[in-house]
């Protein structure tokens, strides 16, 4: 079930071009799981390619990732890379997604942070995206995570020391969340920045029409009680939100859902009920470029059975 | 440039860059834990992006599904200890992958055997009284909103029970000394995406125990609440190496956490459902870190393990001399300096 499901979304919908991002060649697919709500194909192409909501991206002669002086650029396995003396500011082609990473020498990693405050953090970096142009109108709040040293000797406890923030915007579209959306950066002292992702991507609008079913379902008593029965999970309470697929995940993938953090799983549930996946959270084939560690002799002695019981 | 270097270190005799990956979703034998759907796509997102980075890696997986080239059963517990230490069972091999040919390790699954206090505190003199199973020293954790005493305990990776085919019934202490990562060139780095990975303050008890040569660990630190089981965790943790293999393990581990969504990996680090206002998620049902550690003869070089990038890190030379000295990173999911995990 989870395969054909996956197929789906997959193949539903033909690719859109979204006119609001133009410059980084995201082609923005409109996959749904076809459910036979009435419209036609044709409607729905219509309605998919029609009014997109704006994305973001980030190249990387906009972007203050500290990547020192410019070595080269490279492109490969579908990312363009720029590869400078102190990091990598990296752009998955067919996205615009971007990841920026520090070398593990790189100086800035030796500064100390840029603010001893999170909100000081937190202000820096949507000052700094919303000036690149990312829409404002779509910034919740800004979230901040916090790196913690310790150097300490045996059975001594050490003393904690701030080494950075990084901050993130968090992504609302109408009221919904769009919580797999990413600008995010690391600041280092004087405002250099360790690193940077934005997946900021833009998508159908059909995407926001589906989240208000669900949301316009669940306002119903007796439809809501009906719904939350039907779902396979420990708790029912949840919040219905735009979920889209990874920065290098192809093709892309968009969908309303009702999220449900059931013990430590989130799921997705669509607006019948039906449990729906992005393609991180389903297995997959891995590619097996190498060969297998020859430190095993036998399958027994590696810790597996060669036969199902 | 960087994939020549690269070819020329894992050309050496004495650099190994051999992957073991582990994913386990489902626990039958175990009624304890529930499966974990996302676990097995959180290592294969490890491996997947890691082939993203072009350059040949000998590989073994082990997940709990059938699959091409694949050892698609559990994994054993007693593949984590070392019968030189008196484990039971038939070796490390797998995870240790000692005689130089093993670089990293990664283990996606359930971690077990959290013992709660259930007893409130404003600093580590209030935490005395050990419930049973746990023995002091102790700590008294912390959020902005939640206090709890913990006590020593060991870190438990916990594989299913499958078959009769576990020695431990799955449930592996290795922090008892029987894990021994790294003797024998044993592997350089190991990642443990569990709950209760470590807690404030226990890493040299809970994780320095296993370190044996290894040069980092890396791991999920619930301060309170569990880790979320997500499918990017590994993704986002290689992503760091496939772009720039001249970037630090240990900071890509850590770093895969500001990668993570916060509302789509996890839940709030409040009391408050949905209240997402003073952090949570990214891998975390709650308040945590993504923590690494490392130890040697001094301050100095365990710091220097921090900064080992994917190349290096593969250097047998390289390894660790002792465990005089501990460095710990961690990025979590809250403002901790503002409230900081432990008092």
């Amino acid at each position: 079930m989870l395969s054909v499901l996956v197929a789906a979304v997959a193949l539903s919908g033909q690719a859109c071009r979204p006119g609001s991002l133009a410059s980084d060649g995201h082609d923005g697919s409109p996959p749904r799981v076809e459910r036979g709500d009435g419209d036609s194909a044709e409607d729905r192409q219509d309605d998919d390619c029609n009014g997109d909501v704006p994305g973001f991206s980030m190249p990387q002669k906009r972007s203050n990732f500290h990547l020192g002086s410019v070595q080269s650029v490279e492109q490969r396995a579908g990312f363009e890379r720029t590869i400078g003396s102190d990091g990598v500011f990296a752009t998955f082609l067919s996205t615009g997604g971007s990841l920026a990473v520090s070398n593990a020498h790189s100086s800035i990693l030796a500064l100390g942070p840029f603010a001893t405050s999170g909100t000081a953090n937190n202000e820096a970096v949507k000052t700094y995206f919303i000036g690149r142009g990312l829409p404002v109108n779509q910034v919740a709040r800004v979230a901040v995570v916090s790196e913690i040293a310790f150097e300490e000797h045996a059975r001594e406890r050490g003393t904690p020391r701030l080494n950075a923030y990084a901050s993130s915007l968090v992504r609302v579209v109408d009221g919904f969340s769009v919580a797999d959306s990413k600008a995010t950066a690391k600041l280092k002292a004087g405002g250099e920045i360790a690193l940077e992702q934005v997946w900021w991507p833009p998508f159908s609008r059909r995407a926001i029409r589906d989240a208000r079913a669900i949301q316009s379902m669940l306002s119903d008593p007796h439809r809501r009680e009906t719904y939350l029965a039907s779902l396979p999970t420990q708790t029912k309470d949840g919040v219905v939100a735009v979920c889209h697929s990874g920065w290098h995940d192809q093709p892309f993938v968009v969908f309303a859902a009702y999220d449900v953090q059931d013990g430590q799983t989130r799921r997705h549930f669509d607006l019948y009920g039906n449990e729906i996946y992005l393609p991180k959270e389903t297995p997959r084939m891995t590619p097996m470029t190498g060969h297998l560690i020859p430190t095993c002799a036998t399958p027994r002695s590696c810790g597996t059975r060669a036969t199902k019981p | 440039m960087i994939s020549a270097l690269a070819a020329l270190v894992t050309s050496q005799a004495d650099a190994g860059n051999g992957l073991t990956v582990v994913g386990i979703s489902n626990y039958p034998n175990n009624p304890g834990f529930p499966n974990i759907p996302n676990a097995i796509p959180n290592a294969q997102g490890f491996l997947s992006s890691f082939f993203l980075g072009n350059q040949l890696h000998p590989q073994q997986a082990f997940y709990d599904v059938p699959g091409p080239n694949v050892f698609w059963d559990a994994f054993a517990d007693w593949a984590f200890l070392d019968p030189a230490k008196g484990a039971l069972g038939f070796g490390d091999q797998t995870w240790n992958q000692p005689g130089g040919a093993g670089a990293i390790s990664f283990y996606s699954g359930h971690g077990g055997g959290y013992i709660k206090s259930n007893q409130t505190c404003q600093s580590t003199s209030d935490c005395t009284t050990p419930p049973n199973g746990t023995t002091m020293p102790s700590v008294c954790m912390l959020t902005w909103f939640s206090s709890e005493c913990y006590y020593q305990q060991p870190t438990f990776p916990a594989v299913d029970g499958v078959w009769g085919f576990q020695a431990y019934g799955g449930l592996v202490d290795i922090s008892d000394g029987l894990a021994d990562w790294g003797h024998d060139d044993g592997i350089h780095a190991a990642f443990m995406d569990m709950s209760h990975g470590t807690k404030p303050h226990m890493w040299q008890y809970q994780l320095g125990s296993a370190m044996n040569g290894i040069h980092v660990i890396g791991t999920i630190m619930p301060v309170w609440g569990d880790e979320a089981v997500v499918a990017d965790r590994g993704q986002d943790f290689a992503d760091e190496y496939a772009i720039n293999p001249s970037t630090s393990v240990a900071y890509s581990y850590i770093d895969s956490m500001e990668l993570m969504s916060e509302q789509q990996d996890g839940s709030p680090c409040s009391n408050v459902a949905n209240d997402y206002s003073v952090g949570g998620g990214r891998g975390i049902n709650g308040c945590g870190c993504n923590l690494v550690i490392a130890a040697d003869t001094t301050s100095q070089a365990a710091q220097a393990h921090m900064t080992e990038d994917w190349g290096v890190i593969e250097n047998d030379t390289l390894n660790s001399g002792g465990k005089s000295w501990f460095s710990i990173y961690a990025v979590c999911n809250w403002d901790a300096n503002k409230y900081p995990f432990s008092n």
